[in-house]
């Protein structure tokens, strides 16, 4: 029985070539640098990559079921905008309940677009993201909102810690588990898998394909509208603009975890990885002061071999 | 049959589409915005049947392309000002916004030039490529101003005239401050704004020929995006690398980078360790800011006066006047925290 | 009667842009002009070639997101080797730049079998990365020679009422549709979209199949930076961030090409960028807020996509009736 686990264990790590990238990726960083080896900016990583990360776990089960959700880099902006406005209105509990509210809420439409009307996600999510961004346009009317207490126990969340770890790491590792043992144990996510990887055949099996999709968006919605919580009480602010681009760091995120764009196959944990990784390169570059311009080069050349290392291992195991 | 019911069912849905669409607006909070927004589009529809009679018309027609409104509150700012101020004149004030994109930029004052205006302004989203444009503009003979940015030297003998503020003299002030405050052995980090984007590289020249001549150093430049979170991210990065009394200040492209640094040193508690200098401000929080000394200096430019100024320096272009300048700065005194009170800053 | 009822719910994007047309016409003024329709054809057309290479790549099942930055890196050569090896070269190195890139994104998506989102994605930094060293963060603008001025004249030239890249873009729309329709490379390319096995069964080289299209779409991302700088005169590092791609995909997307590939033609591409660039330039006309033309923007991208579905699946029901 021992032993039998122990097997299990190194078939597992030999399945995670993307681990191994990352080991790779921080050692480099590791030798070249002094201060990236310092305790604090170990921290810091964490404290980066916090809303990504969680952001990760909810599209990584969007992916699993066969779609793309391009519209949470805008519902990040307002999530954060509205999550920061109402705090000195209705108080931090409602506010940030609303705030997961609408999250959800974003996430109902998406998925009863592309679950119930078959829509292409691609483009519907394109289109919820032109949508949402103008709602936070409209909601700030292009200003920034701002807390007026920026030390108020709600910024804690973001800024504070307890003992050396960071509130906003917590948050995100327990995010994690629930998501990623969501997934690999409950029928849900057996059901994402399925539909995901073969659509027409689970249809026939009796799963409400429809439903789970819906779901999926649901998900994302909601990790997004967390991942806006932590995001916003770092700051005590919030701009309308502030999630742009984030939705490109998540797909590429989930994407470098190895889940498979077709559908059906995928982990959060290993999504975790992925978005750990793009965290490490982040704050690496910026430490060992590289001309942004050479980041991009060098995240170019990462990737790709990150990727070729996953690729790699997985032959070696199929040979 | 059901052919003819489809097609009503998709008209119907556009339709309600665009009806929604504007209406969405109105359940807003704002209804200032909304109010504006429906006011330019009525005038705008006024408009169309008016030119079509010809631009003989007393009232001017007056066309402007922005950068993008909405992505911070000095550009939406200046386009509210823009659009209410234009409302008190009674211009007739077709203003678009590319969103920050080159190319739309360069489609849009087509679409302006098509519209016959009698006066077009341009906000570059970038000196360059606005060259072609600006000619374009030029040979259609319709007068042309830049306001808030300039277009590149090449494309500045196709313009009536440039208003706005002097970038580089923001970002020279601001950093002379800098070198009063510090002395000239100061060692500083920058955070600049969005890449490749006109006004920040200008900004940093100011940097540049603000420190000229001293041993201030320059250690670090990284992007801080045009986004606060961005910014203090990097920030966050530079109080990693550089320990207590490695830098003494960080240089900011503008306020809103200067909010996300000022959030990474108080979290890392180094507010006597670092000083903040923005190269240039243009929202009235600011001023609390500088106030209470987060922000060490900078540049305070006003998002009315700009507008305001250069709608002014349009509507006589439009009327066949010529500018008795071509450079029009507008002012942008340095805000610190003896002076800020005696500024006479309140309208803004 | 019946015909045109089938030809017209199998190619919905006709139906769908009669609608628009119509409602535009009614409801927006200046619309309806003939200037303005070509105005508009004009100033899509840059888009319209990038969509040409994009829709081979699609209809190959992938997608190509490097067309984003490749537009940049490419002007950007365009612009700036005019001082040292004069214009023409200058675009023939940009042009090869191109097919360089599609040829590393055709490599690795074919034959290293790397996902193709990876790939274009890392691509898309790598081209910015280099794009940005070449222009040392600052525009370039062609020297004030007269090939200099001669290539931005170039850009905003026109023959009656359609400029020089329209046309361009017309030649290439019927290169493509001969390539796709009568060539055995266009028809390998359905075969291989729609299934790759049976594709590969049949005797197809499929990688190679997969490697010349990545190239096409390489080839026509540079061709469409290229024309970018002549039609502003200038090139910045910006050009094309961060969404070039996404408006490409999603005109030829709303085109009806499925992006599960096998289904598609060239003339979806030229409905689907004209749909989003006429959406546009109602936005304009109309003079609304940015947020208001933002916000309708998306939710006309969502509506048209739901006519296309509520058509299409008319025409399921039909056939599955007979």
């Amino acid at each position: 029985m021992e032993s039998q686990s122990n097997k299990n264990f190194l078939t597992t790590l030999k399945k995670q070539g993307i681990v191994l990238a990352m080991i790779l990726v921080y050692l480099v960083f590791f030798v070249i640098s002094k201060q990236f080896r310092t305790f604090d900016n170990f921290i810091l990583i964490f404290r980066q990559v916090a809303t990504i990360a969680v952001m990760g776990a909810g599209m990584t089960y969007v992916i699993i079921g066969g779609n793309f959700d391009l519209s949470v880099g805008s519902l990040l902006s307002l999530c954060c905008v509205i999550c920061i406005d109402l705090h000195d209105k209705i108080g931090p509990i409602p506010a940030m309940i609303v705030t997961i509210i609408v999250g959800m809420a974003s996430g109902v439409i998406s998925g009863y677009l592309c679950g119930y009307l078959r829509l292409n996600s691609m483009i519907v999510t394109l289109g919820m993201m032109n949508v949402l961004q103008a709602a936070a346009m409209m909601y700030t009317n292009g200003q920034f909102v701002q807390m007026a207490d920026s030390n108020a126990w709600f910024t804690k969340i973001g800024k504070g810690s307890v003992g050396p770890v960071p509130i906003s790491a917590i948050i995100m590792v327990i995010f994690i588990i629930i998501m990623g043992y969501y997934l690999n144990r409950s029928v849900y996510g057996h059901q994402v898998m399925s539909v995901g990887g073969n659509d027409e055949a689970c249809r026939y099996s009796g799963i409400n394909d429809k439903m789970v999709i819906l779901k999926t968006f649901v998900l994302s919605g909601l990790s997004t509208a967390i991942g806006a919580i932590l995001l916003c009480s770092r700051g005590a602010s919030a701009q309308c603009t502030i999630g742009e681009s984030y939705e490109f760091d998540v797909i590429s995120g989930v994407i470098l975890g190895g889940a498979s764009l077709s559908g059906g196959s995928g982990s959060v944990y290993k999504t975790f990885v992925g978005v750990l990784i793009l965290g490490i390169l982040d704050n690496g570059f910026v430490i060992i002061g590289l001309p942004y311009y050479l980041q991009w080069v060098a995240q170019c050349i990462v990737i790709l071999i990150a990727v070729y290392i996953d690729i790699m291992t997985k032959r070696k195991k199929g040979a | 049959m059901k052919k003819k019911l489809l097609a009503m069912i998709s008209a119907a849905l556009v339709a309600s589409m665009l009806i929604t669409g504007c209406g969405g607006g109105s359940g807003s909070d704002d209804a200032a915005a909304t109010d504006d927004a429906a006011a330019t589009e009525d005038s705008a529809s006024d408009d169309a049947a008016a030119s079509d009679d010809g631009a003989a018309s007393g009232d001017a027609k007056i066309g402007m392309v922005v950068n993008y409104s909405g992505q911070d509150p000095y550009q939406t700012s200046y386009y509210d000002t823009m659009v209410s101020y234009a409302k008190e004149k009674g211009v007739d004030l077709q203003i678009l916004d590319p969103k920050g994109d080159a190319t739309t930029q360069a489609n849009q004052i087509q679409d302006l030039i098509n519209m016959k205006c009698d006066c077009i302004i341009v906000w570059p989203v970038n000196g360059e490529t606005a060259v072609a444009s600006v000619r374009a503009i030029n040979k259609a003979g319709i007068p042309c101003m830049t306001a808030n940015t300039n277009v590149a030297e090449a494309g500045e003998e196709f313009i009536k005239c440039y208003v706005g503020p002097s970038n580089v003299e923001e970002g020279k002030q601001t950093a002379q401050e800098m070198v009063k405050q510090l002395g000239e052995d100061a060692k500083i980090v920058e955070i600049s704004g969005p890449a490749g984007y006109t006004t920040s590289l200008e900004r940093t020249q100011g940097l540049k020929e603000g420190i000229e001549g001293t041993n201030v150093e320059i250690l670090d430049t990284q992007t801080g995006e045009g986004n606060r979170e961005k910014a203090q991210q990097v920030m966050e990065n530079y109080l990693v690398k550089y320990a207590a009394g490695e830098i003494d200040a960080v240089y900011t492209f503008d306020d809103n980078a200067a909010y996300g640094a000022w959030n990474a040193i108080e979290a890392a508690g180094r507010q006597d360790d670092v000083k903040i200098f923005a190269a240039a401000s243009g929202s009235y929080e600011t001023m609390q800011y500088v106030k209470d000394g987060k922000i060490a200096a900078t540049a305070m430019q006003s998002p009315h006066f700009d507008a305001q100024e250069a709608l002014d320096m349009a509507v006589s272009l439009a009327a066949g006047e010529e500018p008795a300048e071509f450079y029009n700065y507008i002012e942008t005194p340095v805000a610190t925290q003896e002076n800020v009170d005696s500024l006479g800053l309140e309208e803004w | 009667m019946g015909k045109v009822k089938a030809f017209l719910s199998k190619h919905t994007i006709i139906p769908i842009w009669i609608v628009c047309f119509v409602l535009a016409s009614i409801f927006v003024n200046g619309f309806l002009s003939v200037n303005n329709l070509f105005n508009v054809f004009n100033q899509n057309a840059m888009k319209g070639i990038m969509a040409i290479g994009m829709t081979f790549v699609i209809i190959n099942s992938y997608f190509d997101m490097s067309t984003c930055t490749l537009v940049a890196l490419s002007a950007s050569l365009a612009c700036g080797l005019e001082g040292s090896i004069g214009m023409i070269p200058g675009i023939i190195v940009a042009l090869l730049v191109g097919c360089l890139v599609g040829c590393i994104n055709g490599f690795l998506v074919a034959y290293a079998k790397i996902n193709a989102f990876v790939v274009t994605l890392a691509m898309m930094l790598g081209c910015r990365g280099v794009g940005y060293i070449y222009h040392a963060e600052q525009s370039l603008i062609p020297n004030n020679t007269d090939m200099g001025w001669a290539f931005i004249d170039f850009g905003a030239g026109k023959v009656g009422p359609l400029s020089y890249i329209s046309i361009i873009f017309i030649v290439m729309l019927l290169i493509a549709h001969y390539v796709l329709k009568y060539t055995t490379h266009g028809r390998n390319t359905y075969a291989v979209g729609g299934n790759e096995n049976s594709a590969f069964n049949a005797g197809i080289n499929t990688k190679l199949v997969t490697f010349i299209n990545f190239v096409i779409c390489g080839f026509t991302g540079a061709l469409g930076g290229v024309l970018y700088a002549a039609f502003s005169g200038a090139s910045t590092p910006t050009l094309g961030w961060p969404d070039m791609h996404m408006l490409v995909i999603a005109g030829v997307v709303l085109g009806g090409t499925k992006l599960t590939g096998g289904v598609g033609n060239i003339w979806y591409t030229l409905g689907g960028v004209m749909l989003l660039g006429v959406v546009d330039n109602i936005m304009n006309l109309l003079n609304v807020q940015t947020y208001v033309n933002t916000m309708i923007t998306g939710l006309i991208m969502i509506g048209i996509l739901y006519l296309d579905k509520v058509m299409m699946n008319k025409k399921t029901k039909k056939a599955n009736l007979e």
